[in-house]
């Protein structure tokens, strides 16, 4: 419990605000808007807890900057002009400044795409640079400027297969989007779309939307409201996606992460050394008990990043690959009893 | 009601911003005066209006909108549709009677798909809108209408149509995944549209019970309907008739009646004569039935059934002639008002 005494209870604004879309509607309205605005961006920010895009610390100068991005966009107008009521005003408003905050920080990931792509650009022969920093094939003689919209781009960037580097989820520093050579086909696919020169900023919101970067919708929540109202991650259990997301990350680990020795154990992730000893017969007790062990913790950290349903979603999915491993197994067409484990057992 | 734990950073936020219902926000209220946590915590949400905030405004294009008749429904125009708490903007491609046939107009362009139209930022409504979701077209009542910003230019019409027809060349990659992000904005504009398209507010009306039938086999007569009641005998037949709803406080009496239970009786609502339908969902009347609702104290839905009701009780007692003008009978009503 805070022991400092605090100010005395504010003022709601109270039934002042309930006019406040009318109000903006009218052409008033704007400074309690900004008001609402900037103490959305607090929010948005756990109070400066989130990281700031540019790595500083949070302060009424960078609230005001996010305060200001969100009025220079006409965010506002294009939320004056949607929202029902006031309370579709105030939901709309924290979803665009949440986003609005995401996409800022996805900028910073923008930034060292643009750089590697640069890089890549200058060391390979298929691309020339012309002075004004645009790009197109060496092979052309004189193509003009891009003229065309820039997101008729987008398609070209798809229809490239795209070859991602193995990188461990738990390894310090962050992997590369793809390959240097995904880099180098996914460029030729978009200036041969293009059929003209076409600057660097384009190239990098190509590519970068094609790698899941783009920036965040302006106003529309990913984020679902349950039916109490909460609002919680849209990908939770009981939801396709979910069970997708987590069905590609428990594969992603059973075919990178884990040792055979590793697979014939995920049925027994919460079982004793004894009964591991005594199923598989590898190893004694004390040599399987520490084996579960290094195996819990091992999908710990993996799944570290995870919610609890979805670190649940991926052991189901986990037991189940073994399941599919042991009965396709020739030696065990008798059906080998699988041990029956909990979901919760790494939690 | 009275908050046991701190409320949330978003509750409290409500709070100061009046956004709270009135229980609500005094509870909170109660609990702020006697924690200091949440005293700091709210004072570091009234934050300071900078000078800066003067310099930003809605854009002349929605005020102007917003101050304007909106004029009925045709194909081209960006209206902003909105019910129950939730709104949008939608392009009309068609209009045929009391629906629409509308795609969703969203800001967003690098999150379009396959089926998504862009226009170009130098268009008349690119400020509010620059992708259309052709793939999302919903039929929607015209009582979702609210504002229109006008027509979209020409060529944006003419790319939609032949998007619609299936002609015109996509420019943005299809969503294969659930997990591509663009995926999530879809769901969530289709799942805002579908709820848009089935804004109503008229109750369902029984099919299975006939009140007049009824009471015929009961040996009720009409008298004694307005008796147990307490309505006038017109008001009785018109109730058998079931062309004015039955007063909420004689429900158990015309449950006990009819032998019925008061959920039975209630699914009798009234079937209105579509032409006072259209007319009350005419996107001219809506604002200020909306006013009313308001001052009234009431629900949107609820404001236009209660107005329906009357006005059909009205005629239902004046027994007029065929050939109402309902447009008419509806600004009566609402100078009245």
């Amino acid at each position: 419990m805070s022991t400092r005494t605090g100010p005395p209870p504010p003022e709601p604004r109270g039934s002042g605000a309930a006019g406040l879309l009318d109000a903006l509607r009218g052409g008033g309205g704007i400074e309690d808007y900004y008001r609402f605005v900037l103490r959305a961006v607090r929010f948005a920010t756990g109070r400066g807890n989130l990281p700031h895009p540019e790595g500083r610390k949070w302060d009424e100068d960078s609230y005001n900057d996010v305060a200001q991005d969100f009025f220079a966009k006409d965010t506002h107008t294009k939320i004056v002009s949607r929202a029902a009521d006031d309370g579709d005003l105030s939901r709309m408003t924290r979803v665009a400044v949440k986003n609005l905050v995401r996409s800022q920080l996805r900028q910073t990931k923008r930034g060292k795409l643009h750089r590697r792509l640069r890089t890549i650009l200058r060391e390979t022969d298929d691309f020339i640079e012309d002075p004004a920093g645009w790009w197109g094939l060496a092979t052309w003689t004189d193509p003009g400027v891009l003229q065309r919209n820039e997101y008729e781009l987008d398609s070209a960037a798809w229809s490239v297969d795209v070859t991602v580097p193995y990188w461990r989820p738990d390894a310090k520093y962050e992997g590369p989007l793809a390959d240097r050579p995904s880099f180098i086909s996914m460029v030729i696919a978009i200036l041969e779309r293009a059929d003209a020169r076409v600057d660097i900023g384009t190239l990098v919101r190509v590519v970068a939307d094609r790698f899941g970067l783009p920036g965040l919708p302006e106003f529309e929540s990913i984020d679902v409201p349950n039916d109490a109202g909460d609002v919680t991650y849209r990908r939770e259990p009981g939801d396709t996606a979910a069970s997708v997301e987590a069905v590609a990350v428990a594969e992603e680990i059973w075919l990178h992460q884990l040792s055979d020795r590793e697979r014939r154990r995920i049925p027994y992730l919460d079982a004793g050394g004894r009964e591991i000893a005594s199923d598989l017969g590898d190893r004694g007790k004390s040599a399987e008990d520490d084996a579960i062990k290094r195996l819990q913790a091992k999908l710990r950290t993996l799944l570290a990043d995870l919610n609890d349903a979805d670190r649940g979603g991926v052991v189901s999915h986990l037991r189940a690959l073994a399941l599919e491993q042991v009965e396709g197994q020739p030696d065990n067409e008798g059906g080998l009893a699988v041990h029956s484990g909990r979901e919760d057992t790494i939690r | 009601m009275t908050w046991s734990s701190h409320p949330d950073a978003l509750v409290l936020s409500n709070w100061i911003d009046g956004f709270l219902p009135v229980t609500e926000a005094a509870a909170v209220a109660q609990h702020v005066a006697g924690c200091s946590t949440c005293r700091v915590a709210a004072a570091d949400g009234l934050v300071p209006v900078t000078a800066q905030s003067t310099e930003f405004g809605v854009s002349q294009l929605v005020l102007d909108a917003f101050a304007s008749l909106p004029p009925d429904p045709e194909p081209g125009q960006l209206w902003q549709v909105a019910w129950a708490g939730s709104g949008d903007l939608a392009l009309i491609v068609d209009v045929s009677g009391p629906t629409v046939t509308a795609v969703p107009a969203e800001p967003d362009v690098h999150l379009a798909d396959d089926q998504t139209v862009l226009v170009d930022a130098a268009s008349r409504v690119a400020p509010l809108a620059r992708a259309f979701w052709v793939g999302l077209r919903h039929e929607l009542p015209q009582r979702v209408l609210h504002t229109c910003f006008g027509s979209v230019d020409d060529d944006a019409l003419e790319r939609v149509m032949a998007m619609l027809d299936g002609t015109e060349t996509p420019t943005s990659p299809p969503i294969t995944s659930v997990l591509d992000e663009r995926s999530q904005l879809r769901d969530a504009i289709a799942s805002r549209f579908d709820q848009l398209s089935a804004a109503t507010w008229l109750q369902p009306r029984s099919t299975a019970l006939n009140l007049e039938e009824r009471a015929r086999a009961l040996g009720i007569r009409p008298k004694r309907v307005a008796e147990a009641l307490g309505v006038a005998p017109g008001v009785a037949t018109a109730i058998l008739r079931q062309r004015q709803s039955i007063p909420p406080d004689a429900l158990p009496a015309a449950a006990a009646l009819f032998g019925l239970s008061v959920e039975e009786l209630a699914g009798t609502a009234m079937a209105f004569e579509p032409g006072l339908i259209d007319a009350l969902d005419r996107p001219c009347f809506r604002n200020r039935l909306l006013r009313g609702a308001n001052t009234a104290g009431m629900s949107e839905a609820g404001y236009r059934l209660d107005a329906a009701t009357r006005l059909a009780a009205r005629r239902f007692r004046s027994q007029s002639a065929d050939g109402v003008d309902w447009d008419e009978v509806v600004e009566e009503f609402l100078v009245e008002s």
